[in-house]
């Protein structure tokens, strides 16, 4: 393994196998979306799974400490109430033939062919962020109050996700997005970049001001921020008020840790 | 801090185990809550703990007497008990408070079919369906309540109903045998079916110069086809397969199924006695042989 930790990094990672009895095993790979992507053992796997580029930079760090955040999380809940999302193909179906008409719209933005490419995107995408969003922001909290030399690398990191996240206000964008899928992802990256940026002490929100997200993100973070427990309960609850929040709650079904399809966890 | 909406989260996703254990510990802290009191009495019950549910249900109720969904629930729980007598008061108590109540109707229901009372039993869960119709397993009780009743199109439609409710689901499964029953049934009930006779004597025809492979193949496709459902009484209504070109009525499609059958595994049991026809067919295909028809 080619990754150089730096402090608190390794402390993270021991933690981590005590809290949870399972190591993580560092296994390269090129096609990931991010530098390092986390996949959290289930009771037939030796160890949990951290796949990560070969060219990455320091920012893996921030990264990883993140990923055991995740880890941190679920493992501190008694194991038989541990929930994870999930979707099928029946349940992307009915997702998506809810907003039918606002695919057809976008057929004189786009050719039939470029919706059909980018259809999985869109839904993936958005499952993503609902799912990840409300606990990450815990984690963000986490990791700045708990790991002051992180936060430089911490910060390059949400700048990073902040400048792919405000490319969804561009006018490109907008015309060639499903409007609930828009609206939907933008307040939840404005409550997102709310709560972290006062949390951290960055403007991360000034891109949104003139936007019409600005008032259902303020109302979202509002409600995140009063209402969250933290844990792992409290993430999965705070997950569905975001999801019914932006009207996406039939988007994604919950079901058992442990109950994940045949050959999860194959590294192959 | 635990959270009550934790735990009907955890209902939803069928991780009873994990609900009653929370709603245990939030049952210590407000004691006499009647969510919590009525959500774990259903865990225990489908924990397949009765027991438990009748004692958690029980105190719900004292807590809360007209609460119509406790009583439904622990009646539901005396039912697994086997206790029908003291079931069918609780339903009959969440009646009283409230009268279409769509879950007292459909156990009640279903209590009645199991004394055999069809008539009371497609009463309720008519009652029921109307008022929820999306209910898979009102729409299974009520299936099953026709065909005891001997009406078989009735009951056809709703077991059609409950499988495409969600087909994923065992009561899916079980509405799909019943069709076939019906099936075999209404096929059978006019005595000996000359078109079947027919239509056995094309599969036979059709099958000769076939690999068993290729008749596996069509045979399989027909039976899988078969547990959607065929209408067998209606020859305009046609169905294609991959297996085979062009199109067959239902009964053309059991038939070339029954055929398949008897040449691959005959020990095989598929529901359906076409015995009769089968063996006419074999006589005639040995003297019709050299000339040869289809019939479609």
């Amino acid at each position: 393994m080619d990754i150089q930790f730096i402090d608190p990094v390794p402390d993270v990672l021991e933690e981590v196998k005590n809290l949870t009895g399972k190591g993580i095993e560092f296994i390269q790979k090129e096609n990931l979306t991010s530098y390092a992507a986390l996949q959290m053992a289930r009771k037939n796997m030796p160890s949990h799974l951290i796949y990560y580029k070969k060219k990455h930079d320091e920012i893996i760090n921030h990264l990883i400490v993140h990923e055991c955040g995740h880890l941190f999380r679920i493992f501190k809940c008694p194991e038989n109430q541990r929930l994870m999302p999930y979707s099928d193909q029946q349940i992307k179906y009915n997702a998506l033939k809810a907003i039918e008409k606002e695919i057809m719209a976008l057929t004189d933005s786009l050719s039939e062919d470029q919706i059909a490419h980018i259809i999985n995107l869109w839904y993936d995408g958005l499952i993503r962020q609902v799912t990840n969003l409300p606990p990450d922001i815990m984690i963000e909290k986490w990791i700045y109050d708990q790991f002051p030399t992180l936060r430089s690398l911490q910060l390059e990191s949400l700048k990073k996700q902040h400048s792919e996240s405000v490319a969804g206000l561009t006018e490109t964008v907008n015309r060639t997005t499903p409007s609930t899928i828009l609206f939907a992802a933008n307040v939840m990256n404005y409550a997102f970049f709310r709560i972290l940026g006062f949390h951290v002490g960055q403007n991360f929100i000034k891109e949104y001001s003139a936007t019409s997200y600005l008032n259902k993100g303020k109302e979202l973070a509002s409600i995140t921020e009063k209402d969250y427990e933290d844990s792992h309960e409290g993430d999965n609850m705070m997950i569905d008020k975001w999801a019914a929040f932006v009207n996406i709650s039939d988007w994604f079904k919950w079901r058992g840790f442990e109950d994940v399809p045949p050959g999860y966890g194959h590294t192959g | 801090m635990k959270d009550i909406n934790y735990a009907l989260m955890l209902i939803r996703a069928n991780k009873f185990d994990g609900a009653k254990d929370l709603l245990k510990e939030l049952i210590q802290k407000d004691p006499g809550n009647q969510d919590i009191l009525y959500n774990l009495g259903m865990c225990y019950t489908e924990l397949d703990k009765p027991e438990k549910a009748v004692e958690t249900l029980s105190e719900c109720i004292r807590y809360y007497p007209h609460y119509a969904n406790a009583h439904v629930a622990l009646g539901f729980a005396y039912a697994r008990l086997a206790n029908d007598e003291k079931a069918k008061d609780h339903f009959l108590r969440a009646l009283e408070i409230e009268p279409s109540n769509p879950y007292a109707l459909r156990n009640l229901g279903g209590l009645y079919g199991k004394e055999n009372d069809y008539e009371k039993a497609i009463q309720c869960l008519e009652k029921s369906f109307s008022i929820n119709s999306d209910d898979q397993q009102t729409a299974y009780g009520l299936g099953y309540s026709y065909l005891h009743s001997g009406k078989t199109d009735q009951a056809d439609q709703y077991f059609k109903v409950a499988i495409s409710l969600d087909e994923s689901t065992k009561i899916a499964g079980m509405a799909k045998d019943f069709r076939r029953e019906i099936a075999e049934i209404t096929l059978k009930e006019k005595g000996f079916r000359p078109d079947a006779m027919f239509y056995c004597l094309a599969a036979l025809q059709f099958f000769q110069d076939k690999t068993t492979e290729q008749v596996r193949q069509v045979t399989f496709e027909i039976g899988a086809r078969g547990r959607q459902g065929l209408d067998i009484n209606n020859p305009d209504k046609k169905y294609t397969l991959d297996s085979m070109d062009g199109s067959f009525s239902g009964v053309q499609l059991v038939s070339y199924m029954y055929v398949g059958f008897e040449m691959i595994d005959p020990e095989q049991d598929i529901g359906l006695d076409l015995s009769e026809e089968y063996k006419q067919a074999l006589g005639l295909f040995s003297k019709e042989r050299p000339h040869g028809y289809t019939i479609h």
